[in-house]
């Protein structure tokens, strides 16, 4: 083939590795989190422009249609829990662009075991626990906290284990906002070449087989 | 102008993916050996293409070359444009795996359309072959546009509403792949002619 030709397709190719750095659209993200008895959202087109007002519907478990709404002009859209169950989180971001997030109930019911005022596990329990834990302390006691009271000994796990799990959830959650806000994947290099290279395989397949046929 | 999973109805996804079949197959038949280089570097620069961004506009816009690869290939634009979108779909995560087909038609059907509507011109008086070339570049975009508005209009959306965004979004898509197609018909029938389909022997 003529060595312009090639030169064109070169500068091409090459013109597609600068731009695509900044690029593009054709994927949007939207990542929740739970904070309280609130769901925070944003959204985002890979690139990293903002989706702005687009629509944000939560369904259930069920694929029930729980609530919808608009993102602002941050991308940002929140709304209280609507309900404890694995919730998805869909985005449609118009001319087909869409994307989902899922939040499971343990991270919903986890992000409200935070809030002290939640009636759903009202703050008297642990502390409930807590005496427990001080009686129990005595050494005596402590040698048969297995055998007298198993059901003492149940709740104290129960405490610890969701106490541990509180903590580390409140610890963690900066990382995971970080997480997913550097998730935002882009197609680098290995991606472009690997493909570039898959085409120009298939190519030598073809011309192979044909060789095969017509010897 | 990727449709990503879930966005469509069943239908339309299972339509979408006969098309392509169809198209595929067809294309295939008619690929001879001489054009599966051509085809190759085309689909190529399919795949790469849609990297470019068109930071114009208020949408997230990038080329799609169907017309050129369209004007060149013929019906060898499906199979091409088909496997370029399933590494972008795989790759990237561009539209998806079970919107594949409907993908495909949308930026093949329009390719193929432009083919014949322009690939006649090609040898015509030089002005008329560059106003061809340019419109292919062009009208390859607009129809997938409103191909994609018709996809999304199926699947319970309002096909007026859709379809004058995705075509306002592609505007200026449209008159960039217009000059890319006009520099490059331009540049093949000096260099390359032969690469240049209907050429008067």
């Amino acid at each position: 083939m003529n060595k312009r030709f090639f030169l064109l397709l070169l500068l091409l190719f090459g013109w597609g590795f600068i731009h695509c750095a900044p690029a593009d659209a054709h994927r949007v993200n939207v990542f929740a989190w739970v904070e309280g008895n609130t769901i925070y959202t944003t959204s985002k087109f890979s690139g990293g422009r903002v989706a702005q007002k687009s629509l944000i519907e939560v369904y259930d478990s069920r694929k029930n249609l729980l609530l919808s709404g608009h993102t602002d002009a941050t991308g940002a859209f929140s709304f209280p829990i609507p309900k404890i169950d694995d919730l998805e989180i869909v985005l449609e971001a118009g001319t087909g662009h869409r994307g989902t997030w899922k939040i499971n109930k343990n991270e919903i019911e986890a992000a409200q075991g935070d809030q002290p005022s939640e009636q759903k596990s009202p703050p008297s329990k642990p502390e409930q626990t807590r005496t427990t834990l001080t009686e129990r302390s005595k050494p005596q006691d402590c040698l048969n906290v297995s055998g007298k009271s198993p059901e003492t000994t149940a709740e104290l796990e129960k405490f610890i284990e969701e106490t541990i799990s509180r903590t580390l959830d409140r610890k963690l959650h900066p990382l995971m906002v970080m997480i997913a806000e550097t998730r935002n994947p882009k197609p680098g290099f290995r991606e472009i070449l690997g493909g570039l290279g898959y085409i120009f395989g298939l190519i030598g397949v073809a011309a192979y087989v044909h060789s095969r046929r017509k010897p | 102008m990727h449709i990503a999973e879930g966005v469509l109805s069943g239908p339309v996804l299972a339509a979408g993916f006969a098309v392509t079949v169809v198209g595929v197959g067809i294309g295939l038949k008619k690929l001879d050996f001489e054009q599966i280089a051509e085809t190759g570097i085309l689909a190529a620069a399919f795949f790469v293409a849609s990297l470019v961004h068109v930071p114009i506009g208020p949408a997230n816009v990038h080329l799609i070359l169907n017309g050129i690869v369209g004007l060149l290939l013929g019906w060898a634009a499906f199979p091409a444009i088909a496997t370029a979108l399933l590494l972008q779909a795989v790759l990237f995560q561009f539209g998806g795996i079970t919107s594949l087909g409907v993908n495909t038609a949308i930026m093949a059907l329009p390719a193929i359309a432009c083919h014949y509507l322009f690939a006649p011109l090609l040898w015509k008086s030089p002005k008329v072959a560059a106003s061809a070339a340019f419109a292919c570049g062009f009208m390859a975009v607009l129809l997938g546009a409103i191909l994609l508005g018709g996809a999304l209009f199926l699947s319970d959306e309002n096909f007026l509403e859709v379809a004058t965004i995705a075509v306002s979004a592609h505007i200026p898509v449209m008159v960039i792949e217009g000059f890319i197609t006009l520099f490059c018909i331009g540049f093949l029938k000096k260099v390359r002619p032969e690469m240049l389909p209907g050429k008067p022997s």
